[in-house]
């Protein structure tokens, strides 16, 4: 059979897990702001859930979570995804990124497209420390996206890429030439 | 936005999300945005099966790359047409209109300046481009039925090739081909022509590398000439029980369908190295087997 043209649709997700009681933890920024969420929903960022198994296997009390290196704004755009997603199936954004067969749900959709850039960028880049597959996915297929239809000139501006004649004449150029 | 400022595991995963002909354009934002696209974007590329050059029907050729379970357009070349979403782009140092996906172009000499940046960039992200001198590679007046590559192009280096053409006669594309296998299908043939390649083959004079080739006349509007091709190319009748007492090897198969006669099956072709004979099987003519006799042993391991 003749391959078809690139296309993405979502693989189904799997039978949703019954909801067990929330249990819900602080979680500070690197700037000092405390927000809350439900700890099933700190898990889908890797590095957290790491952090709260820690806490568990020693049987400590988790009362406060440290992100230092993302900012209040940042972090509370990223606990409102992992909220929305916290009953996900944390297997069905790992196969979507192994498969490079990405597609963004109307709601991820809407949530990204809204940002300006530059919170789109902050918010993958926490995405990444965090470790939070699915907002990486959809955060980068968001980007990716957004050069559809830009001339070259619009994707310089798009991705902040100088003119060349912009860029500095020493060996310390970025590679933004 | 600063793509660059992004962890490079994220720049790899946003360009791993575009498509083809997005990553093809950002190439020639900047030099460093090219070695970063060709970097971080080698699985995409070795995940190339073939890629396809339309010149076909259409002085609006165009390039696809397909994937194993995927293709992707790249870039067409289009005549100027009424729309106005175009940009401008300063290529060698003239600034050309572009419109996304589309090259608007006026003259030969832009399309041959447009064409060599971009097979720049194409051969920066996917490889050898069946072109090194772009202006070999479309006719002075730019008309598609002109399209030609120049004898040392890197398209006749490849292993195998497929062509779908519609009024170009099959010598033409076969004449400096170096690969092992070819698949042509066109609409029209000439047929001395067709008979001096095929002689020129089976004498071993020429294309010594060719180990499959494979013809399909879509249609013929005064019938095949069969009794013309088998004189030409000096084809024998075979008998079909004398064809288990032959230790055959897979070598050349010529199909040469009338109308819609068109059979795939190509495992009875075969050569007889003890007897130097190349059998044919040349399914317009019902599928009946030919042997062609020629001089000089195969050297080839098949």
């Amino acid at each position: 059979m003749a391959p078809k043209k690139n296309s993405a649709k979502r693989p189904q997700p799997s039978t949703p897990k019954p909801s067990a009681p929330a249990r819900i933890v602080k979680v500070q920024s690197s700037d000092g702001h405390i927000l809350q969420a439900d700890v099933r929903a700190l898990l889908l960022s890797s590095t957290l859930a790491a952090t709260i198994k820690g806490y568990d296997d020693e049987n400590k009390p988790l009362e406060k979570l440290e992100v230092n290196n993302v900012v209040g704004f940042t972090l509370k755009l990223v606990l409102e995804w992992c909220e929305k997603h916290k009953e996900d199936d944390p297997a069905i954004a790992q196969a979507e990124k192994d498969k490079k067969n990405i597609f963004i749900p109307s709601w991820d959709r809407h949530f990204l497209t809204k940002l300006p850039m530059g919170n789109l960028f902050d918010l993958i880049t926490a995405a990444y420390h965090l470790d939070i597959t699915g907002l990486i996915n959809y955060g980068c297929k968001t980007v990716a996206n957004s050069a559809k239809g830009k001339s070259t000139e619009e994707m310089r501006e798009l991705f902040g890429i100088p003119e060349p004649w912009e860029q500095p004449s020493t060996s310390t150029a970025t590679w933004d030439d | 936005m600063k793509l660059s400022k992004f962890p490079y595991l994220v720049q790899q995963e946003v360009l791993s999300n575009m498509a083809s002909s997005h990553l093809f354009l950002l190439s020639f934002v900047s030099k460093n945005m090219k070695a970063l696209i060709k970097s971080s974007q080698v699985a995409r590329f070795k995940n190339v099966i073939h890629i396809k050059y339309n010149c076909m029907e259409t002085n609006q050729p165009d390039v696809e790359v397909f994937y194993r379970d995927a293709w992707d357009p790249i870039v067409k070349i289009a005549e100027e047409g009424t729309r106005t979403d175009g940009f401008q782009l300063t290529v060698s140092g003239k600034l050309i209109d572009f419109r996304i996906f589309y090259l608007i172009l006026w003259s030969s000499k832009m399309i041959q300046m447009i064409l060599k940046k971009l097979i720049s960039g194409y051969r920066f992200m996917y490889g050898p481009f069946p072109e090194e001198k772009m202006s070999k590679m479309f006719g002075r007046d730019a008309r598609a039925d002109h399209i030609k590559f120049s004898p040392e192009s890197e398209f006749y280096q490849a292993e195998s090739m497929k062509v779908d053409q519609y009024e170009h006669t099959i010598p033409a594309v076969l004449q400096h081909f170096q690969g092992r296998q070819a698949f042509i299908r066109c609409r029209y043939c000439k047929i001395s022509d067709l008979i001096g390649f095929v002689n020129e083959w089976k004498t071993g004079k020429g294309f010594q590398r060719l180990e499959y080739l494979e013809i399909r006349i879509r249609s013929f509007d005064e019938g095949l000439p069969q009794n013309e091709i088998l004189d030409g190319i000096g084809a024998k009748y075979i008998a079909q029980r004398n064809h288990h007492q032959r230790m055959f090897c897979r070598k050349f198969t010529l199909i040469i369908p009338i109308l819609n006669r068109i059979q795939t099956e190509s495992s009875a072709t075969h050569t007889s190295l003890e007897k130097q004979m190349v059998m044919w099987r040349l399914f317009g003519f019902l599928g009946k087997l030919y042997g062609l006799e020629y001089g000089t042993k195969q050297s080839s391991s098949f």
